[in-house]
């Protein structure tokens, strides 16, 4: 069964009495384990296409089902229950929270699921290790490197242990040494069958991925394995 | 539940990154808060030294006076003639009270002349001498400054003793003891017994009056029942049986079931209007009235600066959801609901409220009792007391927090992930 099921789905934008349609007729399959890499340049609706996923917007007409249920035309408190129960977001500024520890971040999805505050504490730690920040993990994000602020937004969306990891180019504010660690990371976390789907705008990066999407005004122009993969 | 306690201790937290912020702007609702506790406890300590100066008349008493009677016909200038005058409330009106008025627990009558008085230190003046039985004392609450007051066996013996104020023992005797001294009264020796130390304003007589108490039956046999006064040649012979009646009733609410029987009685009784009725329960009840108004007025001034301090919390809070518009995107896109958004803002703007309200609150328990030279009365605190300015406190938390709190948890989640 498809984690992602997308099928005719179109979003609209209204500005004013200007239609803007960012997304036509999209048809897209994600399958439980993949690793797939959105690809296309800016004002492609790759980002409008991963909040869509994430569950952050709703489709102006269209399905979506995550995980087997419809979520196309849910209210906004049901689409933050599945935010918080079945996403995981990395994003590209980290959007870590300056003033709560890495342990504390990382908790964030735990927080809203309402799981117990030691059974928080455990896994916030678990998962501060995992990524290499065990030491680290009192430590506050202006204390840390990019890398490490990353792996702490890696570890934060695993934290509910999510159906789809969502990134939004992950790598755009590392430089290269730093981007290829992160990489490292999600290939491992797909190696290990998570489904990830990312998004860049950067082909080396995508070239980590199994599955690479082309964008193009809203459209797929290319959908293609990529047998490149290290 | 469990919920709540994690939103309280987040919003504790954010609060306490940002120390010195959250203070200052407690501050606001500190001075409020105080402000409040304050004004009430001044209002609370005048409005009870009001009502203890209104309440020796005693809120369970009736008083009816003697009044004269408008004149029906008025006699030509500078003619001398013999007037008499009988009038004022009567011992069958008594009777007929006592039997049949329910509640009547005691009563006193005053019986008053004016004469001269002499007592070696004071030139002759004149002064109301007032007959009065024992219970008086007891049903007006009379404080004795000194001595005792008159007493039955006094009464009985019709013994020639009186009782004087402080006004006139300060005037007479200065600071030697007055009690043992004599005074003469229509050149009848008396002995001082005692000093009354306040006579109530309200009741008819005042200090400039000069009151000099003596047993009723005394008042009877030496100076008689009708009172002979000589003015310009003209003789007026006033006979009045009671000139006061103090009736004390068992509690407040007989007063007022009681005071309807009493005036239809009096009205029955007499076909002039020679008599007045005074409740001092209504007098007490109409000034606790007009207390009110004016606490109601001292109170929103002080909460002037409440409602300041709440408007620094909520500009606070709104540049609190500017500055953090982003981790309230990262919320949202991590689970967290608009109420659960609206929740962690509103708890802040609460926390901070109410931990301002509580330092406001103690302040405001211990700087009252220093301001007693200040401001002239004895304020007033009490821990009940201070509930209301706390209670306000917390209600400006969320008066104040709430339009934050939802313009918070109104972001659109992407934008606020996208916001600078």
């Amino acid at each position: 069964m498809a984690i992602v099921a997308i099928e005719n789905l179109s979003k609209v934008y209204q500005l004013g009495s200007l239609e803007l349609c960012v997304l036509r007729d999209l048809d897209l399959s994600v399958e439980q384990g993949e690793y797939v890499a959105i690809m296309g340049p800016s004002g492609s609706g790759k980002s409008t296409l991963l909040n869509l996923i994430g569950c952050l917007d709703r489709p102006t007409s269209g399905s979506y089902f995550l995980g087997g249920q419809n979520v196309s035309q849910l209210e906004d408190t049901q689409l933050s229950l599945i935010r918080g129960a079945r996403i995981g977001f990395v994003f590209q500024s980290f959007n870590l929270i300056p003033w709560m520890t890495v342990t504390q971040n990382i908790a964030i999805p735990l927080f809203y699921r309402g799981t117990p505050r030691r059974k928080r504490r455990h896994k916030s730690a678990e998962l501060a290790e995992m990524v290499g920040l065990g030491e680290r993990r009192d430590h506050r994000p202006f204390e840390l490197s990019g890398g490490q602020m990353q792996r702490v937004a890696i570890a934060r969306a695993l934290s509910n242990d999510p159906l789809v990891l969502l990134a939004d180019e992950p790598t755009g504010n590392l430089d290269t040494q730093t981007g290829e660690e992160i990489m490292e990371v999600f290939a491992e976390l797909g190696a290990r069958g998570k489904t990830i789907i990312m998004v860049t705008h950067e082909s080396h990066i995508a070239q980590h991925a199994e599955r690479i999407i082309n964008l193009r005004d809203g459209r797929i122009q290319s959908d293609v394995m990529n047998d490149k993969k290290e | 539940m469990g919920k709540i306690v994690d939103i309280i201790l987040l919003a504790l937290h954010s609060l306490s990154v940002h120390l010195v912020r959250s203070g200052l702007t407690m501050l606001g609702i500190v001075f409020g808060v105080c402000s409040v506790s304050i004004m009430l406890a001044i209002q609370t300590g005048a409005s009870k030294e009001a009502q203890e100066k209104l309440s020796i008349l005693g809120s369970s008493n009736v008083i009816i006076n003697s009044i004269e009677p408008a004149k029906e016909t008025s006699n030509l200038r500078g003619q001398a003639e013999v007037v008499l005058k009988k009038y004022g409330i009567q011992y069958r009106d008594i009777k007929c009270i006592v039997d049949n008025v329910p509640g009547v627990r005691d009563y006193a009558t005053v019986h008053k002349v004016k004469l001269r008085y002499y007592c070696p230190e004071d030139r002759k003046r004149y002064s109301l001498v007032m007959g009065v039985t024992p219970n008086y004392a007891d049903i007006l609450n009379l404080r004795m400054a000194k001595g005792r007051f008159i007493s039955t066996v006094d009464m009985l013996h019709r013994k020639s003793y009186c009782v004087i104020t402080k006004t006139l023992a300060r005037k007479a005797f200065q600071c030697m003891n007055p009690v043992g001294k004599t005074i003469r009264l229509r050149g009848q020796p008396f002995e001082i017994i005692g000093v009354v130390d306040y006579i109530p304003s309200k009741l008819g007589i005042s200090e400039e009056d000069i009151p000099i108490f003596i047993p009723k039956t005394t008042k009877e046999s030496r100076f008689g029942q009708t009172n002979i006064n000589w003015h310009e040649g003209t003789m007026t012979s006033e006979d009045v049986q009671v000139d006061q009646l103090i009736l004390q009733m068992e509690d407040e609410s007989a007063v007022l079931a009681a005071s309807g029987v009493i005036r239809s009685i009096m009205e029955k009784n007499h076909d002039k209007l020679e008599y007045a009725i005074m409740i001092p329960l209504k007098l007490i009840q109409a000034k606790a009235e007009q207390q009110k108004i004016w606490d109601m007025i001292f109170i929103a001034i002080a909460s002037i600066s409440l409602i300041v301090g709440g408007i620094g919390i909520m500009n606070i809070m709104l540049a609190s959801v500017t500055e953090r518009t982003r981790e309230i995107g990262v919320r949202r896109a991590m689970g967290a609901k608009k109420i659960e958004i609206v929740m962690q803002f509103l708890i802040e703007a609460m926390l901070m409220t109410t931990l301002g309200g509580l330092v406001g609150v103690i302040l405001g328990y211990f700087i009252p009792p220093l301001l007693k030279d200040i401001v002239d009365v004895t304020p007033i605190v009490s821990v009940p007391m201070l509930i209301g300015p706390l209670l306000m406190a917390v209600g400006v938390g969320v008066v104040s927090g709430l339009y934050p709190a939802r313009r918070a948890a109104s972001l659109d989640p992407i934008e606020a992930l996208r916001h600078e």
